[in-house]
């Protein structure tokens, strides 16, 4: 039975300084276990809108309930517990002399007990394969390195949703593919995990869910493989969708599809089609 | 911060006091800081005060002035209430308040502090006035162009000034997502007396000095990588900011509340009465 973990319901944001909503009439339900990406154009609302999850934004209109909670109740610090949010970029965050510290920060601030704060670090650092560096300056790793420290101090909240904004930014392929599969492994364990993202080749490697937003409201919201089938809605968006999604429509229209698709699942497609002569 | 970057953000509005040459509204702003110089009387200073919210209002941004002035005039004329009385000198005709030793507070130097606070009132109005209806990167071309034309200085020195300005707003939205960030883990920057809230900050402030370095060196980079103060002097502008007639207008309202302060102070009003 799906459990709800985040219901957004008719959620309108406005910032202080426009006169346009920058969220409109959002209506959205994300349950636990998930793996959403949520696409769209600079400007068209998708970090305002997540920000809203861990309390950073407060909604103008309507409710956003995070685990059951209103979070128009709550503070960002209150919900941290419960929802990680990494930012896109580590520097924003980093502050500590050494690597230790600043994993170490969230869970102070949460209360952990030292010994829970010790083993936590323990796991988060060798899950993000930082292991070895605790004495390590921060600010000297790599652009990656840091990327995934910044998930690692975030992990070590130990919260059940993890929110990542544009994960993939100043990385080469190999370093968004390394943090995307930590991210995937994340999930298996039972992270709800929310990704926004421009990198749509990644979105189709790893979300299930695909959440594209449009000028301030959702436009398409369903199963990855069925929302990147939507070529004219995904047009109006600014988004094109990766290649092999035209390339399976071009060769096999209409194709039911139970899983997002890839460049080796079309291949294998093709020649097991090839065998039954279709 | 977030206040700042609203006020700057307005600049950008589109009204008549904001399609006003920059150049004007400087020379405007300038008239206005030398008004509560002049005249202490604070019967005049509110009613220019006044004069500055109605013209607030006509430019569209009176609401964002509110919020901002709500919070800064009650800190600033607060502090002068407090403090100013004081170090006003004390007559044995004064209805004293409070009179021990060296310190004293008298009911004239309230009201001297009230006059006071008035003034910094005006001087604070006008000034957020002049940034709310002001795009900074005009103010730095127009006043640049007029710099290199007609006084032969170089651009350099107001680019230099106003750019401190201008990234202000990126650096608040450094700020901002720094902030959210360490709030993001749980961090309660409201929580906690004052001494223990300020050292929340000091986090806050490392990655924020690094972003800042980080974004001087790109600009001083991208700078010389355009050419900016090259051998060529001659340096042409893009945006043209002549002086139209409504700009001669605007300012001639500095000159004319400038020319009644000094009637006011020939005349013998200019200064605090007691009312007492």
């Amino acid at each position: 039975m799906p459990e709800p973990i985040i219901q957004v319901d008719h959620l309108y944001y406005k910032y202080d300084t426009r006169d346009t909503y920058a969220v409109e009439d959002v209506n959205l339900t994300i349950e636990k276990g998930e793996f959403v990406a949520i696409i769209g154009q600079n400007g068209s609302g998708k970090t305002t809108m997540v920000k809203h999850f861990n309390g950073l934004h407060k909604p103008t209109k309507g409710r956003v309930i995070v685990e059951g909670k209103d979070t128009k109740d709550l503070l960002t610090s209150d919900l941290a517990r419960s929802v990680g949010y990494v930012f896109q970029n580590p520097d924003h965050q980093i502050f500590a002399e050494t690597v230790l510290d600043e994993v170490s920060f969230g869970p102070k601030n949460l209360g952990f007990s030292e010994e829970h704060i010790k083993e936590v670090v323990n796991k988060v650092l060798e899950e993000m394969a930082l292991s070895g560096k605790e004495e390590d300056m921060p600010f000297q790793l790599s652009r990656g390195q840091r990327q995934r420290l910044a998930v690692a101090s975030v992990l070590a909240m130990e919260p059940s949703i993890l929110i990542i904004d544009e994960p993939t930014t100043g990385q080469d392929w190999r370093e968004s593919i390394a943090l995307m599969e930590l991210v995937n492994e994340l999930n298996r364990k039972g992270h709800t995990c929310i990704v926004t993202t421009h990198n749509m080749n990644l979105v189709s490697l790893y979300a299930r869910r695909v959440i594209v937003m449009r000028q301030a409201k959702i436009a398409l919201d369903g199963p990855t493989q069925d929302v990147f089938r939507e070529v004219d809605e995904l047009r109006k968006a600014a988004i094109k969708p990766p290649d092999v999604y035209a390339l399976t429509e071009a060769i096999y229209p209409g194709i039911k599809l139970d899983k997002p698709i890839l460049p080796d699942d079309l291949a294998e497609l093709i020649i097991r089609n090839q065998k039954v002569g279709r | 911060m977030a206040f700042v970057l609203q006020m700057l953000e307005m600049g950008k509005r589109k009204s008549w006091f904001h399609s006003l040459n920059p150049n004007a509204k400087l020379i405007w702003w300038l008239f206005m800081i030398v008004v509560p110089i002049l005249v202490t009387n604070p019967f005049f200073l509110l009613a220019v005060t006044v004069a500055i919210w109605l013209m607030s209002i006509g430019a569209g941004i009176g609401k964002q002035m509110y919020k901002f002035l709500i919070v800064t005039y009650p800190i600033m004329v607060g502090f002068i209430v407090i403090l100013w009385p004081f170090f006003y000198a004390a007559t044995p005709d004064q209805h004293f308040l409070f009179n021990w030793s060296v310190f004293h507070y008298s009911l004239e130097g309230f009201i001297y502090a009230l006059a006071m606070g008035m003034r910094i009132v005006l001087a604070l109005t006008a000034c957020t006035f002049f940034v709310m209806t002001t795009d900074l990167m005009d103010l730095a071309s127009s006043l640049g162009e007029f710099l290199q034309n007609k006084l032969k200085i170089s651009y350099m020195y107001p680019l230099m000034i106003i750019s401190s300005f201008k990234f202000l707003p990126e650096l608040g939205g450094d700020y901002q997502t720094i902030v959210e960030s360490f709030k993001s883990r749980a961090m309660d920057l409201d929580k906690g007396s004052f001494a223990q809230r300020l050292k929340k900050y000091i986090p806050i402030a490392i990655p924020l000095i690094d972003s800042m370095l980080r974004r001087a060196t790109q600009i001083a980079i991208a700078l010389e990588l355009k050419a900016f103060n090259s051998a060529n002097k001659s340096r042409t502008f893009y945006r043209h900011h002549p002086f139209r007639w409504r700009d001669v207008v605007f300012m001639l309202l500095g000159v004319l509340t400038i020319v009644l302060s000094i009637l006011i102070k020939q005349l013998g009003w200019g200064a605090v009465e007691m009312y007492l």
